[in-house]
């Protein structure tokens, strides 16, 4: 009897360095470090790495931390946390972290890159040949190649997600307001058979689209210049060119060449060969 | 306990063959560096294609990186045409990219080839292009994963003899589909293109085909993932028309108008043309990647017509021994450079003019890793297996040392099949030893001629030569090898 009452003591005791490791961690490290996402400080994973097999070496780091990563914060002394305590926490957080396989941290910190700024992707809401053009830091279009049009416009930022770093499960994240949709046919008269050619990079960095539509060629250029978009097309086809005109609320659409009826622009062959749509946004 | 000696054995038995370097070659910052393609341009500058679609030059004489190109759709395979000109494989299309006015970075960018279906799905990789002596480029497409459906908007026509369209988009529930698929044009095929952009579908069967490559009689090597209807990994001998054995791609093919799942195994193997290799699934490799002919004269060791492949499980590249028996290729598989100085996730292969072998790593979120090496050789051979060919009898091994003690205890031989079937993966079937019958040493001591009891065809025979010492007794570099055995020749029946 006294032996099972001091080995349920023992274990007691075991349990609760163990519970207190855990609680004392997520006092005063979790909100930092932790187990596989790079928060402030590195992952627990890490940690482990660095410290493998010696809590006393991260108990005397935590008490007075040197700074390795300049890109980081520097981690404040932990040297009032007690040396006992401490560790407790480091050997808590050694026995997590050799839980942790390279892999889960990788895809818990996906690499985020600065896109091109015409970056080819999968995009949310649009086909699966599709690019996402950065106008300008705060503003970008969704063009879709299949389509041969802008699908949408947003005010605001394109998170990669995991599209790129990972098998490409995981589409890209629109952040901010879309203020432009478009799902239709733009030339409405044109075969919707599409071959798309490719682009060329235009002095702003921006493309220009080259595609056919049935005996048509196009060439569309998108342009930012002033903070104020413009659409370039050279058209080359049979007969004359019927193009549905962008509707955007609190912007005036306008058209360098043609005549507009309904919101529909009509062009001659002599009048596609170089058109604009300017778009300018009214105060 | 076993455990740990087992990984001790290991770690002592393919340790890094002598004479080979490893330099690790830092990147750009601020850029992933999991590498989909590499190649060198005329003027000796590597080119490199990286996840988040950037391309960039590297100077390996003033260890300069220059971007080249952006925007790309996960690239991952580029042939460089000229200092000026690059094609690249990215998910929607070939691509040629044009660096017109000369200064280093490309301003054109014209689909050469995009004639076939993307429907959206994760895994619809396209790998490639290699380019043929003739300038036709050839290219693999990935099927889709039943892991994941497909996007609404997908490109090519969608064609499905038991998988409705709509229910493979939005919510995709996985109980709907238990397999790998091909619902748009060409997923599971390889294409050859050629040099204007015209497209014909060549060869069909492939499941994950990452990675092509030529060997020295210009045949079209292409290796495929273990998985659904791939007892192992393998390395095929891409041949026009022929089917290669994952029948989702058979919807493509011309005239096939019945799903492919309902064909009978026997229909399924005879229409089947056999690998030329098995890489044997948790010793030799998990995940093979692109196969590269020793071109370098010389210049990378003694492995003459020979193949390096690209492995993304295991810390090593993987060498390909050909042999051609009734004008079959066949051959041997072994493990290559194993150890923590190359590391994982090998995935791209290029030999540079210097006869260095620089290898781009990927992972995806699988097993793999990140970054670019660079391995040369300073002329020290080590005690490896040089070749390995079938004789009437047996096999032919030649060592690149010589060896004094012959003992059939030595050779410890075994073979075992894959089944071939649609669950993933095979076991190792009818796995027996293959008890050395007698020995005999060359004149100069380096070939031993096996004679084992009868081979039989479909079967892989494995070497395990883990006593064998040199005269001046070193043990072999690789002691595992696994030949992979389609045609005998006559006298062994």
């Amino acid at each position: 009897m006294k032996f099972l009452l001091s080995l349920v003591a023992f274990l007691g005791l075991l349990t609760a360095n163990g519970d207190d490791g855990k609680k004392l961690y997520e006092a005063n490290c979790m909100a930092c470090h932790h187990k596989t996402k790079m928060v402030v400080g590195p992952t627990l994973f890490e940690i482990n790495q660095l410290h493998k097999g010696s809590p006393q070496n991260l108990v005397q780091w935590a008490k007075k931390p040197g700074r390795k990563r300049t890109q980081l914060l520097a981690m404040p002394s932990m040297a009032h946390v007690g040396d006992e305590n401490l560790l407790l926490i480091a050997k808590h957080m050694l026995k997590i972290g050799s839980t942790v396989t390279a892999k889960s941290v990788r895809n818990q910190n996906p690499f985020k890159e600065k896109q091109g700024r015409i970056q080819r992707t999968f995009m949310p809401n649009s086909g699966v040949i599709s690019f996402a053009i950065r106008l300008s830091d705060k503003l970008h279009l969704c063009w879709d190649a299949e389509k041969t049009a802008s699908r949408y416009m947003w005010r605001g930022t394109l998170d990669p997600k995991t599209q790129f770093t990972s098998n490409g499960k995981t589409l890209p994240k629109v952040e901010g307001e879309i203020f432009y949709k478009f799902n239709g046919k733009p030339f409405i008269n044109v075969s919707s058979k599409v071959k798309f050619l490719g682009y060329d990079i235009t002095a702003q960095g921006l493309p220009e689209f080259l595609y056919k539509r049935g005996d048509y060629s196009f060439s569309e250029t998108l342009s930012f210049k002033d903070q104020q978009m413009s659409w370039v097309y050279k058209v080359s086809g049979p007969n004359e060119l019927q193009y549905k005109l962008p509707k955007i609320p609190g912007y005036k659409i306008t058209a360098s060449a043609g005549s507009i009826k309904d919101g529909v622009l009509t062009l001659s062959p002599q009048e596609m060969a170089h058109f604009t749509i300017n778009f300018k946004e009214e105060k | 306990m076993s455990k740990v000696l087992f990984v001790l054995f290991f770690l002592i038995s393919f340790s890094l063959s002598a004479g080979y370097k490893i330099e690790s070659i830092s990147t750009p910052k601020g850029v992933d560096s999991q590498i989909g393609g590499i190649d060198f341009m005329p003027d000796g500058r590597l080119v490199v294609t990286f996840n988040y679609g950037k391309v960039f030059t590297y100077n390996p004489s003033t260890k300069e990186w220059k971007l080249f190109a952006e925007g790309l759709h996960m690239p991952l395979g580029v042939v460089a045409i000229s200092n000026h000109e690059i094609v690249v494989m990215q998910r929607p299309e070939l691509t040629r990219i044009i660096d017109k006015n000369k200064d280093g970075k490309a301003d054109s960018y014209r689909t050469l080839f995009d004639d076939f279906g993307v429907s959206g799905n994760y895994h619809e990789f396209a790998f490639g292009p290699v380019r043929g002596k003739e300038g036709n480029f050839y290219i693999s497409l990935n099927v889709a994963s039943n892991n994941g459906g497909i996007l609404p908007g997908s490109r090519g026509e969608f064609k499905s003899y038991d998988i409705d369209q709509k229910s493979l988009e939005g919510k995709f529930d996985k109980k709907n589909i238990s397999r790998m698929y091909s619902c748009v044009p060409y997923r599971g095929w390889v294409i050859k293109v050629s040099p204007d952009g015209k497209g014909t579908p060549y060869a069909s069967g492939l499941r994950s085909p990452n990675g092509l490559g030529f060997d020295h009689k210009d045949r079209l090597l292409v290796t495929d993932n273990q998985g659904d209807w791939l007892g192992s990994s393998k390395l095929h001998h891409i041949q026009k028309g022929a089917f290669h054995g994952h029948p989702a791609s058979l919807v493509w093919k011309k005239g096939w108008n019945k799903n492919p799942m309902d064909s009978s195994l026997e229909e399924l193997n005879k229409l089947r043309t056999p690998a030329a290799a098995f890489f044997s699934q948790g010793i030799i490799a998990n995940s093979p990647t692109q196969p590269l002919l020793d071109t370098t004269k010389g210049k990378f060791g003694p492995f003459k017509n020979q193949m390096f492949v690209g492995e993304m499980n295991f810390k090593r590249l993987v060498r390909f021994i050909p042999d051609e028996v009734n004008g079959v290729l066949q051959g041997t598989v072994t493990p290559f450079l194993d150890g923590d100085a190359l590391d994982n996730g090998n995935n791209r292969l290029v030999f540079a003019p210097d006869g260095s072998l620089w290898v781009g790593k990927m992972h995806l979120s699988w097993a793999g890793n990140k970054g670019l090496r660079r391995i040369s050789w300073d002329g020290k051979t080590d005690f490896d297996l040089l070749d390995i060919k079938q004789t009437k009898k047996g096999f032919s091994l030649t060592f690149t040392e010589e060896i004094d003690a012959l003992k059939a205890e030595d050779f410890l031989v075994t073979s075992y099949r894959f089944d071939y079937h649609s669950s993933y993966g095979s076991k190792r079937m009818e796995e027996t030893e293959s008890k050395v019958k007698s020995l005999k040493l060359s004149e100069d001591k380096k070939t031993v001629q096996l004679e084992l009891p009868p081979l039989k065809k479909g079967f892989v025979y494995q070497f395990d030569l883990i006593k064998l010492k040199s005269s001046s007794g070193i043990k072999l570099s690789s002691n595992l090898f696994c030949y992979n055995l389609i045609e005998t020749l006559s006298e062994t029946h």
